[in-house]
């Protein structure tokens, strides 16, 4: 049958497998049929409140039991939108104001930190007590009767350039498409076990949970701790057998950098997708180098998609200073790179990413001018509506016919009439044996490259090293050797905060 | 006796544990896990070792004492 809404996945595998581990977690589990007859309860509860085709707010840790929180909002018609229980108030505070949700599921240790944040308008429910509902079928199926694959699922939030987080908001028939095209895409079947790493709030976990329940398999849920230690890290994917991961580069980093496999291997690991950043190649080799037989992919796209819309299997050989491709569009979606003339480029000349087809979310939750901005009309078709997205990427077909990331178009740089590539340094830095990590950073009103690294260097000598890499106007002005580099709540590298930390000092 | 500097580092990596008066850094939630690894790379260049990656376990990293330990013990091999 075909599906409209993304519970429908959910049903169908509670009706083949119903005793199957859907979600596990580290000392707990749950299978498709408590989950599907929870998730239910708990939607039960959310209609009792009266909150039907609303918007729902879920204010827990990651989890089982915010899955069944996000699950019960999806059992009222609702949409969900989950929340960074770690994140200061203030940003909290900034999102709700936007969301204006009905309600907020929160549980005993987080409700005092949602008080604090939330308005009084909203309604701020305990899970427990949603949980405790007697499941009412026939009002969860009058409700979801009306459903359309049309309906939203979720918004989630990112931060904007301005700090005002911007609020995407998808609908199931996108997340359907998706899942769709990554299971077909890298021969997902029943036997996935997928180790989760990225936060519910975070665009990446769709893939891991719809996929999930696509197939039919089954989602770990890895304690954060653990990345903090790589050998325990790779014994818990051992322990739970998880085959197929979707982490972001920084988490392989972490294994990579301190030879976590001269230790322990994984034994069971057969797919491993990244996303989110560009991964460096020296730490990716350094993967397949211990996983030769694992297929790896570098995906490609933002959360305003839906996840990603690209994606590159690693079919050859790339040296350290090398960048990876971010391949060819998924099928049923599609990429038009544009230039300054909204035309199609030729042959290698660089363009903005565009992207049209099913994954495209609507836009911004109440900001129809930024909306506006980047949803636009396709150029190219002027002869009835037909959005596209523009991502603000830089992009370019390679030899291959795969597509290139170059850089946002904000980090196009010109220096003395040369076109610099943030991008080009920092890979050519990350090549080098001693360097952990480094971000490039372009202080406009200086006219100055600012290079940050982490590494077994002196700045002095990285400086020399340079001259040799790098050709005399891509050389960074300064050298700052960090002990870290910040990273966001989604494990990305925080720019933004280096750039405020590099104008504070001068 | 590597108290002092064990201080210090774990001082610069993270000011804020000044008023932490614990000795179960992990299991409260004190340490992320970048910080985690920023102290790892400090005591390698302070104390001149080299630790390999199975020393890297939440038991080292409880408390100044434990990272003590930890040092003693890479040193032992």
């Amino acid at each position: 049958m075909m599906k409209k809404n993304i519970l429908d996945y959910l049903e169908e595998k509670v009706k083949e497998i119903p005793n199957n581990v859907v979600f596990e977690e580290d000392h707990r589990d749950i299978t498709y049929l408590r989950f599907e007859e929870e998730a239910k309860r708990v939607g039960t509860g959310i209609l009792k409140h009266s909150v039907i085709r609303g918007r729902v707010a879920v204010y827990l840790d990651k989890g089982i039991d915010c899955l069944l929180a996000m699950f019960g909002a999806l059992y009222s018609n609702s949409l969900y939108c989950v929340l960074d229980t770690k994140s200061p108030v203030e940003r909290i505070d900034r999102i709700l104001d936007i969301l204006d949700p009905q309600m907020i599921i929160t549980d005993e240790k987080n409700a005092e930190n949602i008080y604090c944040a939330s308005r009084p308008k909203a309604k701020i429910v305990l899970l427990e007590n949603l949980k405790r509902q007697d499941m009412d079928e026939v009002l969860i199926a009058s409700v979801l009767e009306k459903a359309i694959d049309t309906d939203p699922a979720y918004i989630l939030f990112t931060s904007g350039s301005t700090g005002v987080p911007k609020g995407s908001v998808v609908s199931h028939r996108s997340v359907i498409n998706y899942a769709e095209s990554v299971t077909e895409t890298f021969h997902l079947g029943s036997e996935v076990i997928f180790g989760s790493q990225t936060p519910f709030y975070f665009s990446m976990s769709v893939l891991d949970i719809f996929v999930t329940l696509r197939t039919g398999g089954k989602l770990v849920v890895i304690p954060k701790m653990l990345f903090s230690f790589p050998v325990k890290l790779i014994e818990f994917l051992n322990e739970h057998r998880i085959n197929t991961l979707y982490w972001v580069p920084t988490a392989m980093n972490i294994v990579a950098n301190r030879n976590t496999f001269s230790a322990i291997l994984p034994q069971y690991l057969t797919k491993i997708l990244f996303a989110g950043e560009v991964m460096p190649v020296k730490q990716l080799n350094y993967w397949i180098d211990h996983l030769p037989d694992c297929l790896f992919a570098n995906l490609y796209g933002p959360t305003e998609i839906t996840d990603t819309g690209t994606y590159y299997i690693v079919n050859r050989r790339f040296e350290d200073n090398e960048t990876l491709p971010i391949g060819v569009p998924f099928r049923n979606s599609d990429v038009i790179i544009l230039n300054d003339k909204n035309e199609l480029v030729k042959g290698e000349e660089e363009g903005e990413i565009c992207f049209r087809g099913s994954f495209l979310g609507y836009g911004y939750f109440d900001d129809w001018e930024k909306t506006a901005q980047v949803f636009c009309q396709n150029p190219l078709n002027t002869h009835y509506p037909e959005s596209i997205y523009r991502t603000g990427d830089i992009g370019r077909y390679n030899e291959y016919g795969e597509i290139l990331y170059i850089s946002r178009k904000d980090f196009q740089i010109k220096r003395n009439g040369c076109r610099i590539e943030l991008g080009e340094v920092e890979s050519n830095v990350a090549a080098i044996p001693q360097i952990q990590n480094c971000v490039c950073i372009y202080d406009q009103n200086a006219m100055k490259i600012v290079l940050y690294y982490v590494g077994n260097i002196q700045e002095e000598e990285l400086s020399i090293l340079l001259q040799e890499k790098l050709v005399k106007y891509m050389q960074p002005d300064h050298i700052v050797r960090e002990k870290r580099l910040p990273v966001n709540a989604n494990g990305k590298y925080d720019r933004q905060a280096l750039m405020k930390e590099y104008q504070e000092r001068r | 006796m590597y108290e002092e500097k064990l201080r210090e580092i774990l001082n610069s990596v993270k000011p804020s544990i000044k008023r932490y008066t614990g000795d179960h850094l992990i299991s409260d939630g004190m340490l992320e896990s970048i910080e985690i690894m920023e102290i790892v790379s400090e005591i390698e260049s302070t104390f001149d070792i080299m630790v390999e990656p199975q020393y890297i376990v939440p038991e080292y990293f409880e408390s100044i004492k434990t990272l003590e330990q930890l040092i003693m013990d890479v040193k032992k091999g």
